[in-house]
């Protein structure tokens, strides 16, 4: 780690900012493997995805209700499913998750988000 | 007026033949026995002339049947018997008012010297007359030969403004009625009843002193209320519910020969032709339902892009309501003909209980009825579920009562009816399709990135 510990003005705590920023997006980028990767992107969309349709079902309408709760619970749930997946498969992961093969950490992904989608898709009538 | 309704086209056929009227042309002419027939031949030719079938009886023959077997047996019944005291049974006051439940329309000519039994039918109709034997005098306007109850009557001033149905334009600005010792009556709160003709400012109710050479103090000190202009009407009529017309004339003298087409002078030494001619003849076409007739040609509704009248509405659909209407009216060769019918105060009421929505009906020339004036009303069905009425009410002075009840449903949406996709929730929709598609891409990489990285995962396993 090659930030200072006392910065002297703004554009030097900036600049220390700036580069902590960058020491964390290559480590993250060195360390992570590449499926945890993938599954913090998607993460990330599902993240916009629920604000964009909740901010629709406060500012817009919410009728009908039933499209709504389709719509914003599939992306809760897939969230909620794939932050699982995540802690299970995620490097560190052994001290908890010791005998739960990678494998069997995604079949469940799979199986329980599929029941997720069939329920959704009722949901939107 | 049901049952002539529904004769309507064998009674037209008819009218072909002969009559003008738009019912039928048999008249009845009930006289009593002091009222000479001949005294009165220019009215009974005029009626002739326009193709009437006349049948002369007295109240109480026996053979003067209104109805037999439950048909009307005259078409229209001339009742001159004022001072009538008995009527045989089927001349009666009763079965005269069940005769005009089934359409018998009637002409009353009365005089001063009612009887009470024909006070008391004439009652039924809430018309209420002066005292016996007392007459419309008038000391201004009368032929300076004769006594002041032969009362001039200017239609001017004594025929109040109408659209000119029952008394036409002409008569109504015409030379005087002369109303030679009539009576006088009031009509009551039936909103039935219409004034045609009523007393002028100067006449006054008495006993005429020159024709009955006595005195007559009584008639002063009379409690009868005292009427004048026009709230002393002299005559009027009522037309029923089912456009049955009844006239009450308040003197038979009006029809008289003496005044019939004949000239009479006045205070200022002129002579003028009477209006008693045009006045009579334009009421009793009215009453015999020669003028002033409109019927229903034909009503429907339909939905927009449609034709046919449907049971069931859907609410929120295009409704358009279609009225024909006729007026009667002669041809100039005599026959009775149905022709077009123009107002622009129409109305359509579509109700259920209340009236959900009320609308013009105007006039669509885009349309040619082969007979009358089309009438349409466009209009989305309420949003209430229900059965509901199209009504029509169009009740005018002068001309028939139109009314038209026609019985639909509106219904909500069915199952199947209903948008499958809401515009507003398709970003819902969205929402959820992205999430089902992401996690299978999601799956695809997943396991494409596993095979490459399966070194590193072994090593780490070493590890």
């Amino acid at each position: 780690m090659s930030v200072k510990q006392t910065p002297s003005n703004p554009t030097q705590s900036s600049d220390a900012l700036q580069s902590s920023f960058q020491t964390l997006l290559e480590n993250y980028q060195t360390t992570i493997p590449a499926r945890v990767k993938l599954i913090d992107s998607f993460l990330l969309f599902i993240f916009l995805s629920g604000v964009l349709q909740f901010a629709y079902r406060v500012l817009v309408t919410s009728y009908p209700f039933y499209a709504f709760a389709g719509g914003f619970g599939s992306t809760v749930g897939q969230f909620v499913l794939l932050a699982g997946l995540r802690a299970q498969v995620a490097p560190g992961r052994d001290g908890e998750f010791k005998e739960v093969s990678q494998e069997r950490a995604f079949a469940d992904f799979c199986a329980a988000s599929v029941i997720l989608h069939l329920f959704a898709f009722n949901f939107l009538g | 007026m049901r049952t002539s309704f529904f004769l309507a086209p064998f009674l037209s056929l008819l009218g072909l033949i002969s009559a003008r009227s738009s019912t039928g042309d048999k008249v009845l002419v009930v006289l009593e026995p002091s009222v000479q027939k001949d005294d009165y031949s220019k009215f009974w030719k005029s009626l002739k002339d326009r193709g009437f079938e006349l049948t002369f009886k007295e109240p109480k023959d026996k053979d003067a049947e209104l109805v037999k077997y439950g048909e009307l047996n005259y078409d229209h019944l001339i009742m001159y018997a004022p001072g009538a005291k008995s009527f045989s049974p089927s001349l009666s006051p009763k079965s005269i008012l069940n005769a005009q439940f089934s359409g018998l329309n009637t002409l009353y000519f009365l005089s001063p010297d009612l009887t009470e039994s024909n006070r008391e039918l004439l009652r039924e109709y809430d018309i209420e007359f002066i005292e016996p034997s007392l007459t419309l005098l008038d000391a201004f306007n009368h032929p300076p030969e004769s006594s002041i109850s032969t009362v001039l009557l200017p239609p001017t001033s004594s025929i109040p403004d109408s659209n000119g149905e029952i008394i036409s334009a002409s008569t109504s600005s015409g030379g005087p009625i002369v109303y030679s010792s009539g009576t006088v009556h009031t009509t009551g709160q039936n909103p039935f009843l219409v004034d045609i003709l009523h007393a002028t400012k100067s006449s006054y109710i008495g006993k005429d002193k020159a024709s009955k050479g006595e005195d007559n103090d009584n008639a002063s000190k009379s409690k009868e209320p005292i009427l004048n202009g026009k709230k002393a009407t002299l005559v009027s009529a009522l037309q029923s519910r089912d456009n049955v017309r009844i006239g009450f004339v308040g003197t038979g003298q009006l029809i008289k020969d003496d005044w019939w087409g004949t000239e009479v002078a006045t205070k200022e030494g002129k002579s003028i032709k009477t209006g008693n001619a045009d006045f009579i003849s334009d009421f009793s076409k009215w009453i015999f339902q020669e003028t002033g007739v409109v019927k229903i040609i034909d009503s429907t509704h339909y939905r927009k892009g449609e034709t046919e009248p449907r049971e069931l509405y859907t609410k929120k659909d295009e409704i358009t309501y279609s009225l024909t209407l006729a007026k009667h009216y002669t041809t100039s060769n005599g026959t009775s003909a149905w022709g077009p019918f123009e107002v622009d105060d129409l109305q359509l009421d579509f109700t259920m209980l209340d009236p959900h929505v009320r609308t013009a009906l105007t006039q669509d020339k885009s349309t040619s009825a082969e007979i009358g004036t089309n009438y349409k009303a466009k209009f989305i069905a309420p949003d209430r579920h229900g059965v509901f009425k199209f009504v029509v009410g169009y009740w005018r002075t002068g001309w028939s009562y139109i009314q038209s009840s026609t019985t639909a449903s509106v219904v909500p949406l069915r199952h199947d009816e209903y948008p499958r996709f809401i515009t507003g929730a398709w970003p819902y929709y969205i929402g959820a399709c992205s999430t089902s598609v992401t996690f299978l891409i999601f799956c695809a990489l997943w396991v494409s990135l596993g095979e490459t990285d399966k070194d590193r995962k072994g090593k780490k396993k070493a590890e």
